[in-house]
């Protein structure tokens, strides 16, 4: 499984990444859940990820060569 | 001497050019906390039925709050407040900085003006004393000239000093009150208040400790808070980004203000937001008085922008950069500087030179309404001019220097169509279309289109922990998703509507408090009971929330605003141009209405006035009485 991640706003910053633009190689990534774990972020500090324009759950399954935009919660600026 | 409070109210007759000072004692303080609540009384205790907001029967108060000046993390904010000449409805803006703080330590916890001088003052108050002073040669003056010649001439680079610039002066109903630069009183033409006065700033020095009841209570608290906020997402966000973070967000769900409201998604999004902003004009990060979250940004010296008067945040991001489709962050950065300088606050700036833009792409203004200049989406140059020609009420800058509302009024021909305000205030750049809540704010904020009468709806969704361990000293037991506008929303936005006018109250600023940042509700309250020396608790705090939320309600309907005017633009109705809920109509006006009708029941407020009971329930009966004057 081949994923692109695309860490938006800051979100860098809270995880163990040097860069805003990872890809990931890993048979063991199923869910986007997975994905949080790979990149040592906590979940409940995503505010949503979207990939091609849509909405994705925390479950969802991954589909090998999408990108996932990920993005902080932001309440009110 | 009291603890937190000062116990000491300033009263300026500009009129009579005398000053006095009152001692309302700890009763007060307890029943109405700081800030607004300070500033309401007055207010409710002095300005006449349907007043005008430009004569000399307004009454202008500053008010900092119960906990500034006292060194507690992230509580430096004061209010303004007076009538507002944009909305003809309450105007009460909060600003941080030093400015709060200083005036507690010049021995005074609020400032009230009333009258109008007969030339241009400025007030000088110093370690109790306060002097009203000529002003002749700063008049005409931007805010930053003003603050250096007003140190100049005192002899002291620490004087804090609350100003205006020329907008103020030329009373652009959207004039703000800016301190140290880069903080603003922003919203409500509070400035345009201050110019109709000839008050040309306000200028605090002082040097006595706020007292504190346990300072060793405090100090470990505030050690807690430094620890906390560095482990702290939306904490850490705020300080490596800043609120232009918010770009990229609301841009990828298609709640980016772009062409004046046309669309959702702005192509050049990525070049004004956080990532850009930190990666090619930040320096370092700016604070407020004791505040460990530094979520200033401070920008690098470049060809035209003077750093001095600080960094774009997002409002002025979307307002004068997506909302007019201009994507060049040095341009925006500069817009930034002429709005501060000039005293603008740059939501209602932008907002009225994009409804110019959506004017004349309609064909409803042609060239020679606009003097020949042009007034074009994506036109940086134009957006720097127009912003000049606002500020100095400069041929077609002068309609638009009067709000949307009443340009549309002025251009005719169905420019109405393209208003995007409630109450006469241009809206903020939150699409309510992506985050319900907030368009219930929009609406039922007393002072127009106002994005921090409440929380923000991520902040309190289904599976967000932080959202639940904020929520859950209110009951707020579960989330909601963000477009939900059923009960359980609205009850969201009826307790953080409490929270946040406790946080004003306060001096807090939502930056540093639970749900949107590091500090919990019960350190909050042990904050209070630290500095304060009182027995206190969530309840008895909440309540002072209530009580202003009701105060202010009350003024509005004492100048002829009603429930009628707590509406929504249609705009919002329609359904979404981009992001992920493109072509959907997510808030559906009767819903919508039907949310409105059960804050109101949730409130207290049938018909949408308070009720006896209500009153009485809050130790208000005093309004009951009807205005004393």
């Amino acid at each position: 499984m081949r994923v692109t991640v695309l860490l938006q706003g800051g979100i860098k910053e809270l995880t163990g990444q040097n860069d805003t633009r990872i890809e990931l190689t890993d048979s063991t990534l199923h869910t986007v859940t997975d994905v949080f774990n790979v990149i040592t972020l906590n979940p409940g500090d995503v505010g949503f990820v979207i990939c091609d324009n849509k909405l994705m759950d925390w479950n969802d399954p991954l589909q090998d060569g999408m990108t996932l935009a990920i993005f902080p919660v932001i309440g009110g600026g | 001497m009291p603890n937190g409070y000062c116990g000491k109210i300033l009263h300026v007759d500009l009129t009579e050019g005398k000053t006095s000072v009152d001692e309302p004692g700890e009763l007060f303080y307890r029943t109405y906390g700081g800030g607004p609540g300070i500033g309401l009384y007055y207010l409710l205790h002095g300005i006449p039925p349907m007043a005008d907001p430009l004569g000399p029967e307004n009454i202008l108060i500053f008010a900092a709050g119960l906990l500034t000046g006292s060194s507690a993390p992230s509580v430096p904010r004061y209010t303004v407040c007076a009538k507002s000449p944009l909305t003809g409805a309450l105007g009460k803006s909060e600003a941080g900085g030093w400015w709060g703080a200083e005036l507690k330590m010049a021995g005074f916890d609020a400032v009230i003006f009333r009258g109008k001088a007969s030339k241009p003052v400025y007030l000088w108050v110093h370690e109790g004393t306060a002097e009203i002073r000529d002003a002749g040669k700063l008049w005409g003056k931007d805010t930053g000239e003003t603050e250096s010649a007003i140190r100049s001439e005192l002899g002291d680079d620490r004087v804090r000093i609350a100003t205006i610039g020329q907008a103020g002066e030329h009373l652009v109903l959207f004039a703000n009150i800016v301190n140290e630069r880069v903080h603003f009183n922003g919203r409500n033409g509070l400035g345009a208040v201050m110019g109709s006065k000839y008050l040309k700033a306000v200028a605090v020095r002082g040097t006595t400790r706020v007292n504190v009841a346990n300072r060793e209570s405090l100090t470990e608290l505030s050690r807690w808070v430094a620890r906390a906020a560095a482990e702290h997402s939306l904490s850490k966000i705020l300080h490596v980004q800043g609120t232009p973070a918010t770009v990229g967000a609301n841009n990828a769900i298609g709640g980016l203000p772009t062409h004046h409201w046309s669309k959702g998604s702005f192509e050049s999004a990525d070049k004004i937001g956080g990532d850009a902003l930190t990666d090619e004009f930040l320096k370092s990060r700016g604070t407020c008085f004791a505040c460990p979250i530094r979520c200033k940004r401070v920008i690098k010296a470049s060809a035209n922008v003077d750093p001095s008067f600080g960094g774009p945040e997002y409002e002025t991001l979307a307002a004068l950069g997506s909302n007019c489709d201009v994507g060049d962050l040095q341009t925006l950065c500069k817009a930034n500087e002429l709005c501060n300088r000039f005293g603008m606050d740059t939501i209602s700036t932008g907002a009225a030179i994009s409804f110019g833009m959506k004017c004349r792409e309609a064909g409803i203004i042609d060239p020679d309404t606009t003097d020949g200049k042009a007034l074009q989406f994506g036109d940086g140059t134009a957006v720097l001019e127009w912003i000049a020609k606002i500020a100095h009420r400069d041929g077609f800058g002068d309609i638009l220097a009067e709000g949307t509302l009443r340009a549309a009024k002025k251009i005719g021909h169905g420019a109405d169509r393209f208003l995007v305000q409630v109450k006469g205030q241009e809206a903020p750049m939150h699409d309510p279309r992506v985050k319900a809540g907030v368009g219930l704010q929009y609406a039922l904020s007393p002072m127009g289109a106002d994005h921090w009468f409440a929380q923000h709806d991520p902040l309190f969704t289904p599976g967000n922990p932080v959202g639940e361990a904020a929520g859950r000293p209110m009951g707020l037991l579960q989330g909601v998703p963000v477009c939900d506008l059923t009960g359980d929303k609205v009850r969201i936005i009826f307790y953080t509507s409490l929270l946040n006018s406790l946080y004003d109250a306060l001096g807090a600023c939502f930056f540093g408090f639970a749900p949107r940042s590091v500090t919990p509700l019960n350190k909050m309250v042990s904050m209070v009971q630290a500095i304060t020396g009182w027995e206190t608790n969530l309840w008895e705090m909440m309540k002072i929330g209530e009580r202003i939320n009701n105060m202010a309600r009350v003024f509005n309907v004492r100048q002829g605003l009603s429930a009628k005017d707590d509406v929504l633009p249609e705009k919002y109705f329609e359904p979404l141009q981009s992001g992920p809920n493109k072509g959907n109509v997510t808030i559906r006006k009767e819903e919508f209405e039907q949310a409105i009708l059960l804050y109101y029941e949730m409130a207290g407020w049938p018909n949408g006035e308070p009720s006896h009971g209500k009153l009485s329930e809050l130790g208000l009966g005093w309004l009951l009485a009807g205005p004393d004057n």
